[in-house]
């Protein structure tokens, strides 16, 4: 087990709310930091939102303060000079926040202003909001049926990275710099995963990038097999490999019908849809794992589509997700390995009821400071 | 004088192909670091995809703001300019499948040997341990595998999205982050940092939050998995609306502003849990009565009582929204020689600096330079951008 921890014992103020800022403070705790979790007396609106709070708050000191009324808002103040990093809403703390790293003998290094509030087209802003605004929607469901939300949150997920990512290039600045002042965005970190469909439209009747027009097929669930689905791929200069599995799941008079143009059959080539029940048909009588294994021997691609249980439960997962189930109880852990070795994991674990912290966080302030 | 961006003086060298290592560089690029890649004469993305103007857009928009140059590492005299390049980087990335980059005599190890102040990220899909170690892995097949497809669509069976590279670029935003937090360890403990970042690994944190239930003890998500309803897209008259009620308060707004207070009446959806428990009838509820009117009524009306709503978009739409570029979403870069594309910016602002202009490399483009003057090759590029 790796215990990399380059913020290790860094203070952190997050006066956010929802997900992102949460979030973003959340993976900044895994790189060591301690983090302050600084609510209005109302409490983040995520409280009301299940295992999700919980899950990205848990670990963290959690205070409430009414930054309207002066004295707390002065103790927010001084508790942001006192923070290396301060993550702050867009609406709701940012005026503080930013009063409060100007304050003489701040040792703040970066400031990163969220702001999930907004959307093109809109009012407010939501993870679905930010998908809709952003077209991320019209790429799942059935061609004429109405958009779909991605179950995935996906637009928070990447505006957390993004805030993240600001708060550690402020640390690279030369100490002594005036704190750099970040600003992101949820519709911005969502247009940053779509960067590749905006210059392939950018002649919007021109589809100039690549998977042409996969906006118009069926709903993309692989390929059918008796317990469930499984991807099918092959590389373009796979043929007789391809045509070696065709062969072994009698396909032949299929593969000799499509003949040169067998690679637009698989993967997500354009003529999928029309293949797709030549392929299911052959493959109705394996199990996902003996399909798999059979596209695997003759050199395609493959994997199984899982349920969150499966993934979650899987030997590859113990080895690199985030999360994974192993001896029974919920494992936590950054993305990635340090020299080669699984970081540290944490068990789930509730977050603190609101303002549960309070007095602890402004007694931590510096002498002097915390009255 | 603007402020300098805040990567101004790092220097990374990616050897990445295809969309994740590339769009990581790409952002460390847009953070202000100087970003060369080293590729083949025939890096896949931009000779299996339409051709555009002599290279593709995929190309231009996942390596902005980089700089190329193309070797044959085969050859000993482009091997000598590589390691040229390598052993005078701070940053080295590459996404490989896993072990390729160790038999081109690239691998961590050697790097490290030669250049022991080295930040060496290695992406993969699955990992260089265990039963799935070594097999390729794009986007599509992690969505299949991770249970983001399972989270999609109207059906259990769940469906991918169709928009193929999303978690490609996620994954290509942890590596950023993870460079980024390898580069403070470095300055606190100088010895070579070596990041091993999977799809895996990302996919998995993207959907924590929706996974958060279910590793709290709860049941596992499906493919109606929400923290609050009503959120979702609800058709109307004429073209779907986006609208999310995230409290008590919202819903009451939300039942006054669509004529439906018997909704905030029934036990069913009183509270928070009961509406998420309630979720498919009330959406059903809340369709009907949207239908009645167009959408351009109910994004008025739901403004007017502080409802988060928004339109549906399709690319064109979303492309051509004032807000897109009013709120800095979208912004045009620079080809030489080929004009324009559009593109995300950046997803920062800092506050007193100028973002970096957005342009694109064409493959190759600096290979001149970098025979010419090996030596200073750096500083010759980071002269150009000044």
């Amino acid at each position: 087990m790796s215990d990399w921890a380059p913020l290790k014992g860094m203070p952190v103020i997050e006066a956010c709310q929802r997900l992102v800022g949460p979030l973003a403070a959340w993976q900044l705790s895994f790189l060591g930091a301690e983090v302050a979790k600084v609510e209005p007396p109302t409490g983040d609106v995520a409280r009301g939102w299940g295992a999700v709070f919980d899950l990205i708050n848990a670990r963290k000191r959690c205070a409430a303060l009414d930054l309207a009324a002066p004295v707390e808002r002065a103790a927010f103040e001084r508790l942001c000079a006192a923070a290396e990093i301060v993550l702050a809403d867009a609406t709701w703390s940012k005026e503080a926040a930013l009063a409060g790293i100007r304050l003489a003998g701040a040792r703040t290094r970066v400031v990163v202003i969220i702001d999930d509030t907004a959307t093109p087209s809109g009012c407010g802003s939501s993870e679905t909001l930010a998908q809709a605004a952003l077209a991320i929607t019209p790429y799942i469901g059935e061609q004429c049926a109405p958009p779909e939300r991605l179950g995935a949150d996906l637009a928070s997920a990447s505006a957390a990275a993004t805030a993240v990512q600001a708060a550690l290039a402020g640390l690279l600045e030369d100490e002594g710099a005036p704190p750099l002042v970040a600003r992101v965005a949820i519709d911005r970190a969502a247009s940053a995963l779509k960067t590749i469909h905006w210059a392939a439209r950018s002649d919007p009747d021109r589809w100039a990038g690549y998977h042409v027009g996969a906006i118009t097929r069926a709903p993309d669930r692989g390929y059918r097999v008796r317990d469930g689905f499984v991807t099918l791929d092959f590389l373009p200069h796979q043929r007789a490999a391809w045509r070696a599995l065709c062969a072994e799941i009698g396909l032949d008079e299929f593969a000799d019908a499509v003949g040169d143009d067998w690679f637009s059959t698989v993967g997500m080539e354009d003529r999928i849809d029309w293949a797709r029940p030549h392929y299911e048909r052959a493959l109705a009588r394996f199990t996902r794992a003996e399909a798999v294994m059979l596209i695997r021997r003759h050199g395609g691609w493959a994997v199984p589509f899982q349920s969150p249980a499966e993934v979650l439960g899987h030997p590859q997962s113990l080895l690199y997700a985030s999360a994974f189930f192993g001896d029974g109880q919920a494992h936590l852990r950054l993305p990635w390995r340090i020299d080669g070795a699984p970081q540290a994991t944490r068990s789930y674990a509730v977050a603190p009821p609101l303002g549960a912290h309070t007095h602890e966080v402004l007694a931590a302030l510096p002498a002097g400071e915390a009255s | 004088m603007s402020r300098k961006l805040p990567l101004t003086g790092v220097r990374v060298v990616n050897f990445g192909v295809g969309g994740v290592a590339p769009f990581a560089a790409s952002q460390l690029a847009q953070l202000g670091a100087t970003v060369v890649k080293i590729e083949a004469p025939n890096e896949f993305i931009m000779y299996t995809l339409p051709p555009w103007r002599g290279l593709t857009t995929t190309y231009a928009a996942l390596n902005a703001n980089c700089r190329s140059v193309t070797l044959n590492l085969k050859d000993d005299t482009d091997r000598a300019l590589a390691w040229r390049v390598v052993e005078t980087a701070d940053v080295m990335l590459e996404n490989f499948r896993s072990g390729a980059i160790d038999r081109m005599g690239f691998g961590f190890a050697v790097v490290a040997a030669r250049n022991p102040r080295i930040v060496f990220c290695s992406s993969s899909g699955f990992g260089r341990e265990g039963e799935m170690a070594g097999l390729p892995c794009t986007d599509p097949h992690i969505q299949a595998f991770s249970g983001f497809a399972a989270l999609n669509g109207r059906s259990q069976a769940g469906e991918r999205v169709r928009y193929y590279g999303m978690i490609d670029l996620y994954t290509g935003q942890r590596i950023c982050e993870a460079v980024l937090a390898a580069l403070i360890a470095r300055q606190r403990r100088a010895q070579p940092q070596y990041i091993e970042m999977t799809m895996l690994g990302a996919a998995t944190a993207l959907l924590l939050t929706q996974f958060a239930g279910y590793l709290g003890s709860g049941p596992p998500p499906t493919h109606r998995a929400r923290h609050v309803a009503p959120d979702g897209l609800y058709p109307t008259a004429d073209q779907p609306i986006a609208v999310t009620v995230e409290d008590n308060a919202q819903f009451c707004a939300f039942c006054n502003a669509i004529g439906r207070d018997d909704l905030r009446a029934d036990s069913r959806f009183v509270t928070a849990p009961a509406r998420l428990a309630n979720m498919t009838v009330l959406d059903e509820e809340i369709a009907r009565t949207l239908a009645t009117a167009p959408s351009d009524w109910w994004l008025v009306t739901l403004r007017r009582s502080g409802v988060p709503c928004a339109r549906a978009h399709h690319d064109h739409e979303a492309r051509a929204h004032v807000d897109m570029w009013r709120r800095g979403n979208l912004r045009e870069i620079a080809v030489a020689g080929a004009g324009t594309l559009q593109a995300a910016a950046p997803p920062w602002d800092f506050e007193g600096i100028d973002q970096v202009a957005g342009c694109a490399p064409r493959p190759g483009q600096d290979t001149d330079l970098l025979r010419r003057a090996a030596d200073g090759f750096w500083e010759a590029i980071e002269k150009e951008e000044r």
